[in-house]
């Protein structure tokens, strides 16, 4: 680490902090003058956000942890600026009260603060990488902290550290970390085969091996798709680390929900990232363009009323509910113990008339819905489900312990109107299994 | 479909300002942050679909934050990379108050500003200064205003006209663009004028030595920031004044009377007080002279008798609604050091809650002798002007959006800012957010720019009822003295003389103000030993505000909340003795703690008396009027 630790980059980008820094030896009384600073900042900022925001979620009682992380972000960049984050998490925990909405505001506070020290070179630019790593780390894998299997965390965290030695690039550590499974064991090795591929692989195959592996994605196991692209990503930063910072920072703002976002949309941060990439290189007119057809394009998305069905049917077991007069019904279903099939039926969808002829009909599939739990941290590495093409998106839990249920939408649409719904579960299913109804919804009249 | 062509034209607009100030490496790293601040509000609208939202606020708040990261690459991009100049800043300006002017328009022109557009109007429909026409037909007037009334004071003229009481230079300078579009062509013009005052303010800080670099990271703060942008897109004298005295002291250090003399004659035209600030500048003006001719005494004679007689013509008094006695003013010291105080750190009307980032210029005037030389004329010629708004009752502005009486002085105060900045670098971080909030929150709801000066003020009486507790004590007023505003005072004073001598590591700056917004919320949660019934924080079941919103002058009187049969209000207090203070004609029984009190008689309308009581506990308590009715004034607790 020590030579890691005597690269220096431009002292012109370097602040006044920085400079001071410079001036001072080591162990002299204005540097420990300055660390003890730094600690009364850290232990100031913790203090003030348990002092103020209410315990509402795993997330707002990790707030003072997120202060720490900011203040080990503002040291090592040598920003006091990025502190300001520190009041502005306090703000939105006490003026947000929609739960959602404030969550994501901390995420993008931190991930602004996370931004500012990326690309704010600091004078020891080698304990500023360390430090966005283990505040990477912390803020993704730590949180809630009764979640926390320590030696696990410590040996994901080694590695990581290995991938910074290897790569030289906190981002790419960053995104080996919070790809890695916390279960099986196993799947702990992750980042240390990447700190050895970094390691081992001569620089010119770097780019050929980051396109094999974003190549792999679609075909791999869903599960894999994280390491397969958190892999693509430290490859591609022999090139440029702009999209392995951008792919940390959308995953640094969904930090309240990190372990669902880091399993279930690495696919779509991937597409984000080459949009932003892609439009870098056109224009902010591009941008603009973009932007304002997708912001008025949403609210002219069909809204529903949701009627929650909740049953389980078991193999060959049918239910017949009567809906009031649609041509759409949209069925959100999940599977039980259907983890391990990678394909197959699990039932069938019949939309009935007022006299209880068929008017349409479509198979429930595995890839229409999944596993109910197949994404919790447990499961899902062994899983042999993907998340439903049209996914439910309804989110458990918080932090690290965090996952998107297998619940899918499936539409059926008829030339008519639908006066009922059969759903009957296929009996090929396994004896444990079962498929799990959970509501039906019609268009908003 | 209105909102949607706004939106759009907003947007496209600041798509297309990089190309005019960007170029290589940070254009292309601003194209980048501008699709990454697309996608980010995307996916914020998409996965917060449920929550119920203000859509404009929204879109308010995007806008603002959009310009707030065009601003930082502004402020942080090498010098090699912008396009960067007086005339260019002027042009940012004026795309963004023209951005502003729609958000503006959600409500109808208030305080003094319909009456300007009503002469405005006059002028250009009747030829005269006359409104008694214009009352007559206010649902044609482009003021969207059909409540308008003659104000207190206006001139009568022998034949029954109608004047303005305010001076008609400002309504002359809006015709243009009143005749090009009514009153967006109105505000039009002001925007103008900010943008002039923006070029000027850039041209400033050009001739006092102030870096490029220096002038791109605070001109964001100074032009999009509270008060100027505020007042650039509202009907106001004040950014014609600021613009033309930053002119005229400008004239003044170039020794160019053909540039000074024209804009302060033009100045004291809008005003008569800014005759307070032509006074300064021409003493300084004439002081840096040897000799005058007995023409160039001519003219400044002129230049003060000329707007005498202006005033005079339409009003019969020289002086207008000024008297004489006012001259006296600056000699209540107590009024003086209150209002000092209050312009710097009122919670509805300080620099500090209002306008933060002028705060460092506060550092700034200790630091005179450092300072640039158009920052010492520029701030001493205000001087006079400011000792006697000081002691005025309305020193914070009355109707009005907040700073309005020194807004004339904030060119110079951003030069003092300016000036000082390696110095306050860590605290333009959270200015600046600081700066951001204010702004969202003023171009989305322009109606809470105008504040009834009760005491409190928005960012108390939001938190206030939030907390459902009282959190307006916490926030520093010198309208309501109270004892957060001493507080402040002192830590002011201390902190400018410390400032001499010590600098306060930057790192406990954000923790500093992390604790102070803390402890802040702790203690407000707790109840106050003091209640104002008519504040945010006491939950109103029938009654109604005294004196009510608009009466003029309100924050002269003793306010209330009266009750009647069947009123109640719910509030945090103490428990143990108290003492409520009210007034009542007819006497009235109230209901507190599940105690009943017969409220006596007090007399005559303002004839205050009080009464002893008893509470059982601390913790929210209804207040319910049993029978006649009353003024509630306070409640004070005595432990």
């Amino acid at each position: 680490m020590n030579v890691i630790l005597s690269v220096a980059k431009d002292p012109g980008e370097r602040g006044a902090m920085a400079t001071a820094a410079r001036a001072r030896p080591p162990g002299s009384l204005a540097t420990l003058g300055m660390t003890v600073a730094w600690l009364v900042a850290a232990v100031a900022s913790a203090y003030a956000c348990a002092l103020a925001v209410p315990a509402a979620t795993p997330i707002d009682r990790a707030l003072p942890l997120v202060a720490v992380i900011v203040t080990l972000l503002a040291w090592s960049a040598e920003s006091a600026a990025l502190q300001v984050a520190v009041p502005l998490l306090i703000v939105a925990g006490i003026a947000i009260p929609d739960e959602r909405l404030r969550l994501l505001t901390y995420g993008v506070i931190v991930a602004a603060a996370f931004a500012g020290s990326m690309w704010r070179p600091a004078a020891t630019l080698e304990t500023q990488e360390i430090a966005i790593v283990i505040a990477a780390v912390a803020l993704l894998r730590w949180i809630p902290f009764d979640s926390i299997v320590w030696w696990r965390e410590a040996i994901i965290l080694g590695g990581a550290l290995l991938v910074l030695r290897a790569t030289r690039n906190a981002p790419a550590a960053t995104l080996a970390a919070a790809a890695t499974p916390l279960f099986p064991l196993k799947a702990l090795a992750f980042p240390f085969l990447l700190a050895a591929l970094a390691a081992l692989l001569p620089q010119r195959f770097r780019l050929a091996a980051a396109i094999v592996f974003a190549a792999l994605v679609p075909f791999a196991r869903y599960s894999f798709a994280p390491l397969l692209i958190a892999a693509a990503l430290m490859m591609l930063c022999s090139v440029t680390d702009a999209p392995a910072k951008l792919m940390v920072l959308l995953v640094i703002v969904l930090f309240a929900w990190s372990g669902a976002a880091i399993h279930a949309m690495p696919p779509v941060f991937l597409a984000i990232v080459l949009g932003i990439a892609l439009v870098g290189r056109l224009s902010p007119i591009v941008a603009a363009a973009g932007g304002l057809a997708l912001l008025f394009c949403m609210p002219a998305t069909t809204t529903f009323d949701r009627i929650p069905v909740d049953t389980a049917l078991a193999p060959s077991q049918a239910l017949l509910f009567d809906v009031a007069p649609s041509r759409r019904v949209v069925i959100t279903a999940s599977g039980a113990n259907v983890s391990s099939m990678r394909s197959g039926t699990l039932g069938t969808i019949e939309a009935l008339d007022a006299k209880r002829n068929v008017i349409a009909s479509r198979p429930i599939a595995v890839g229409d819905v999944a596993d109910w739990g197949f994404m919790r941290r447990e499961h899902l590495f062994t899983s042999r489900n993907r998340l439903p093409r049209n996914p439910s998106w309804r989110l458990i839990g918080y932090g690290a312990e965090s996952w998107f249920t297998g619940a899918g939408r499936i539409t059926v649409d008829a030339p008519q109107h639908i006066e009922a719904v059969r759903i009957t579960a296929a009996p090929s299913l396994p004896r444990a299994a079962s498929l799990q109804i959970e509501s039906i919804e019609l268009p908003r009249r | 479909m209105m909102t949607l062509t706004l939106t759009l034209f907003v947007f496209a607009l600041f798509a297309l300002l990089p190309y005019a100030f960007f170029r290589g490496r940070t254009m292309r790293r601003y194209a980048a942050v501008d699709a990454a601040s697309w996608a980010l509000v995307a996916a914020l609208a998409m996965l917060t679909r449920d929550a119920s939202f203000d859509p404009v606020f929204l879109l308010i708040a995007f806008a603002v934050t959009k310009l707030a990261l065009f601003s930082l690459f502004l402020a942080l991009a090498d010098a090699s990379d912008v396009r960067w100049s007086a005339n260019r800043a002027a042009l940012l300006a004026l795309v963004v108050y023209a951005c502003a002017i729609p958000a503006m328009m959600q409500f109808p022109i208030d305080g003094d500003e319909p009456f300007y557009l009503l002469v405005t109007e006059s002028l250009v429909h009747d030829r005269d200064l006359d409104l008694g026409n214009q009352y007559a037909t206010l649902a044609k007037s482009a003021t969207e205003r059909t409540d308008l009334k003659p104000q207190q004071g206006d001139p009568v003229g022998r034949n029954g006209e109608r004047y303005s009481r305010h001076e008609p230079f400002l309504s002359i300078l809006l015709i243009p663009g009143y005749l090009a579009g009514g009153l967006a062509g109105a505000l039009a013009m002001m925007a103008i004028f900010g943008a002039l005052l923006a070029r000027s303010t850039v041209r400033l800080f050009e001739d006092e030595g102030i870096s490029d670099a220096t002038t791109r990271c605070l001109f964001p703060l100074i032009a999009f920031g509270p008060p100027i942008l505020f007042f650039a897109v509202r009907i106001w004298p004040e950014i014609p004044a600021a613009w033309l005295l930053v002119e005229a002291v400008r004239g003044v250090r170039q020794r160019r009377v053909a540039r000074w003399l024209p804009a302060l004659f033009a100045l004291v035209l809008l005003k008569l007080r800014f005759m307070l600030i032509a006074i300064v500048v021409v003493f300084r003006a004439l002081a840096a002279r040897r000799r005058m001719t007995a023409m160039q005494y001519a003219v400044v004679a002129l230049l003060f008798v000329t707007p005498l007689a202006i005033v005079w013509a339409i009003s019969g008094s020289a002086t207008n609604v000024h008297r004489a006695g006012e001259l006296r003013d600056p000699f209540a010291i107590a009024g003086v050091v209150r209002g000092l105080f209050g312009l710097a750190l009122d919670g509805a009307a300080g620099i500090a809650f209002q306008a933060p980032f002028y705060l460092l210029a506060l550092f700034a005037l200790v630091r005179w002798r450092a300072m640039p030389e158009g920052f010492r004329l520029g701030m001493s010629s205000v001087a006079l002007y400011i000792l006697y708004l000081c002691p005025r009752p309305e020193w914070h502005g009355g109707w009005s959006p907040p700073l309005r009486y020194i807004t004339v002085a904030m060119p110079f105060l951003a030069l003092g800012c300016a000036a000082l900045l390696d110095r306050a670098r860590a605290f333009i971080a959270p200015i600046a957010i600081a700066t951001i909030a204010l702004v969202i929150h003023g171009l989305a709801y322009p109606w809470r720019l105008f504040h009834i000066a009760n005491g409190e003020s928005p960012l108390g009486e939001w938190l206030s009822i939030h907390l459902h507790a009282d959190a307006s004590r916490l926030i520093p007023s010198f309208i309501r003295l109270n004892e957060a505003g001493i507080v402040a005072s002192l830590v002011l004073v201390v902190c400018i003389i410390a400032s001499r001598f010590i600098t306060v590591p930057r790192m406990l700056i954000g923790p500093a103000l992390a604790l102070l917004i803390a402890i802040g919320i702790a203690v407000a949660r707790h109840p106050a030993q003091r209640i104002e019934f008519e504040d945010a924080h006491v939950v109103h079941h029938g009654g109604e505000l005294y004196p009510w919103v608009y009466e003029v002058a309100r924050y002269v009187y003793r306010g209330g909340w009266l009750v009647t049969r069947g009123d109640s209000l719910s509030f945090l207090a103490r428990g143990g003795p108290s003492t409520i203070e009210y007034a009542s004609k007819n006497g009235a029984t109230i209901s507190l703690g599940g105690k009943t009190y017969a409220l006596p008689r007090t007399g005559g309308q303002f004839d205050y008396g009080s009464i002893r009581i008893d509470l059982p506990r601390d913790g929210r308590t209804e207040l319910r009027c049993l029978g006649g009715d009353a003024n509630l004034d306070r409640m004070v607790h005595e432990r």
